[in-house]
C-alpha cells in the first residue's frame, strides 16, 4: 500500500515540459457525511494538456472531479479539507463565485444530456442565461463552438432541429459545443464515451486530442485503454487515494507502485 | 478515420529508414576504404555505427510506446512486430560494415594489397541487395523483397569463390598472406549483410502479405 500520498511530485517530462501548473490540489480530503470519499489528494494539473483519472469504480475519481467546479457543493452533509487553486487562486476563496467558477470550468457527463430544444438553443443556452440577445453574437458562438466540437459540418443544414434527433456520438459533441460556448478555462469530462460505439469515441478522442490546444481537460475514464490514448498523464486511485500520478507514458509502461501495475495489466483483485 | 496517433507510425518507418539509409552509407564507405586503403575514411565510418545504435534503441522505444498506449491492431500490429526484427538487422548492417573499415585499416597497415579477390564484386552486389531491401520497405513493394531472398545467393556464391581462391587448392597456401585472412573476413562480412537484407525483406513480405516466409527452402 501506499503510503498516505501526501505529496506525488511528477518530475517535469518531455509532453508537459516548461508548461504551468493550472490546477493545484492539495492535501485535498472530502467527506460525503461521515464517510470518506478521498483522502490527502495532491496533484497537479499542467494548462493546456489531458489528465486521465482512472481506477475502479468507487474509488473516488467523479468525487475529485466535481470538486474541481464544486458540483458537490450541492450534496447534503458534504465537507472537505486542503484546497484547490486554479490559476493560482483557491476555488474557496470567498471572492470567488460559484456560478463564475462553473463558467470557467465546463463539465461533460457521461451520460450526454441535451435539453430538449433545438440544436441551436442547446449551444447558446448558457449565453442566453448570461444575458446576451444579440443575435450575430450567438449565431457566431454557435458556429465557432459547433466548428470546435467537430459537429458543425453534421448539423450546419439542421440548427433548428431537434437535438434529441441526434445520434449518441453527436449528442455528446453537442454537450462539448455547449461547454466550449461558455470560454471555459477548463473542461471536465467523466465517462465522456461510456455510451458510445468505437467510431464515435475515436471521434471524441480524435476532438480531445484538438481541444487541448487551448483547454485544459480532465477526463475520468473506465477504460485505461482510452486514457492511454488520448491523455498526458494519468492518475490513478484506489480507495479514496491517489496511489500514482506521472506521465500517462510512464504509468501504462513502467509504474512505480505495484498496485498500479496490478490495475493496468488486468491483476487487480 | 486517420487518427491522430498514426503519425507515431510514420515517425516509425521514418526511423528505419533513416538507419537502412545509414547502414548503406557505411557499407558504400567502408569498402572503398578497403579498395582506397584510406584510412581516414574507414575511421569515418566506425563512428557512424553510435548514431545507428541510438536509432535502433529509439526505434525500439517507440515501438513499445505504440504498442502500450494505442492498442493496435490488425497490419499496424505486424508492422510494429516486424519493425522491431528490421531495427535490430539494420543495426547487424552497420556493425557489419563497421567490421569491414576495422579490416581495410589493419590491411592498409601492412601495406596496399594488388589482389582483393572478389571482394569488390561482392561488395557491389551486397549494397544492390540492400537496395533493394530497402527499396522494399519504403515503397511496400512485395517484389523487390522476394527478389532479395533470390539475390541473397549471389553474395554467398562470391563469399564462397573468394574461400576456395585462397584456401581451395590443396597443400598451395603460400600465396596466401595475413592481409588476404582480412579479405575473408571482409567477405564474410559482406555475406552477413546480405543475410540480414534478407531478414528485412522477409519481414518486410510478412508486413505486406502476413506470410511468413523464414526458414522456407
Ligand atoms: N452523492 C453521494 N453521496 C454519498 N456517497 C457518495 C456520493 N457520490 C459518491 N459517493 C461515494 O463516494 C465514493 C466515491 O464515488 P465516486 O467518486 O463516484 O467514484 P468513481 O467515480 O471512482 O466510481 C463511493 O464510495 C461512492 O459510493
Ligand atoms: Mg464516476
Amino acid at each position: 500500500m501506499n503510503p498516505s500520498a501526501s505529496r506525488i511530485k511528477v518530475q517535469p517530462a518531455t509532453e508537459s515540459e516548461g508548461r504551468k501548473d493550472y490546477i493545484r490540489i492539495q492535501d485535498f480530503g472530502f467527506w460525503y457525511g461521515a464517510k470518506k470519499a478521498l483522502d490527502a489528494i495532491s496533484l497537479d494539473v499542467p494548462e493546456q494538456r489531458v489528465v486521465a483519472f482512472i481506477g475502479p469504480s468507487g474509488c473516488g475519481k467523479s468525487t475529485l472531479l466535481r470538486n474541481l467546479n464544486r458540483m458537490n457543493d450541492l450534496v447534503d452533509g458534504i465537507r472537505h479539507e486542503g484546497d484547490i487553486q486554479i490559476a493560482g487562486r483557491s476555488i474557496y476563496d470567498p471572492g470567488i463565485e460559484v456560478i463564475s467558477l462553473r463558467r470557467r470550468v465546463g463539465m461533460v457527463f457521461q451520460k450526454s444530456n441535451p435539453f430538449p430544444k433545438s440544436i441551436y438553443d442547446n449551444v447558446v443556452y448558457a449565453l442566453r442565461i448570461m444575458g446576451v440577445t444579440d443575435r450575430a453574437i450567438l449565431d457566431e458562438a454557435c458556429e465557432t463552438s459547433l466548428r470546435k466540437a467537430a459537429l458543425w459540418d453534421e448539423v450546419k443544414d439542421r440548427l433548428n432541429d431537434s437535438a434529441l434527433g441526434l445520434s449518441g456520438g453527436q449528442m455528446q459533441r453537442l454537450c462539448i459545443a455547449r461547454a466550449i460556448a461558455n470560454r471555459p478555462e477548463i473542461l471536465l469530462m467523466d465517462e465522456p464515451c461510456s455510451a458510445l460505439d468505437p467510431i464515435a469515441t475515436g471521434k471524441i478522442e480524435e476532438l480531445i486530442h484538438e481541444l487541448k490546444a487551448q483547454f485544459t481537460i480532465v477526463i475520468v475514464t473506465h477504460s485505461m485503454q482510452q486514457a492511454a490514448r488520448v491523455s498526458d498523464r494519468t492518475a490513478f486511485f484506489y480507495l479514496g487515494k491517489l496511489i500514482e500520478y506521472d506521465t500517462t507514458e510512464k504509468i501504462f509502461m513502467n509504474p512505480t507502485q505495484a498496485q498500479t501495475e496490478a490495475y493496468i495489466s488486468g491483476r487487480f483483485g | 478515420m486517420q487518427r491522430y496517433f498514426h503519425d507515431e507510425l510514420r515517425q516509425l518507418r521514418d526511423d528505419l529508414i533513416l538507419m537502412g539509409e545509414r547502414s548503406l552509407d557505411m557499407t558504400r564507405l567502408a569498402l572503398r576504404a578497403v579498395e582506397q586503403g584510406d584510412d581516414a575514411l574507414a575511421l569515418q565510418v566506425r563512428g557512424m555505427d553510435d548514431r545507428v545504435d541510438e536509432l535502433e534503441k529509439r526505434v525500439d522505444r517507440e515501438i513499445m510506446r505504440y504498442l502500450t498506449l494505442f492498442g493496435p491492431m490488425g497490419s499496424d500490429v505486424r508492422l510494429l512486430l516486424a519493425a522491431r526484427d528490421i531495427g535490430h538487422d539494420l543495426e547487424r548492417i552497420a556493425d557489419e560494415a563497421s567490421v569491414i573499415a576495422k579490416r581495410a585499416m589493419v590491411i592498409s597497415e601492412r601495406g596496399p594489397l594488388k589482389d582483393l579477390l572478389h571482394v569488390p564484386q561482392e561488395g557491389i552486389i551486397a549494397c544492390e541487395v540492400l537496395r533493394l531491401a530497402l527499396d522494399g520497405f519504403i515503397e511496400g513493394d512485395i517484389n523487390k523483397a522476394r527478389l532479395v531472398l533470390e539475390r541473397d545467393a549471389e553474395i554467398d556464391a562470391l563469399n564462397r569463390k573468394n574461400y576456395e581462391s585462397l584456401f581451395g587448392s590443396v597443400g598451395d597456401t603460400t600465396k596466401v598472406s595475413a592481409s588476404h585472412v582480412e579479405l575473408i573476413f571482409i567477405s564474410k562480412a559482406l555475406e552477413r549483410i546480405g543475410d540480414h537484407s534478407k531478414n528485412v525483406s522477409e519481414q518486410v513480405i510478412f508486413i505486406l502479405s502476413g506470410e511468413d516466409v523464414r526458414h522456407a527452402r
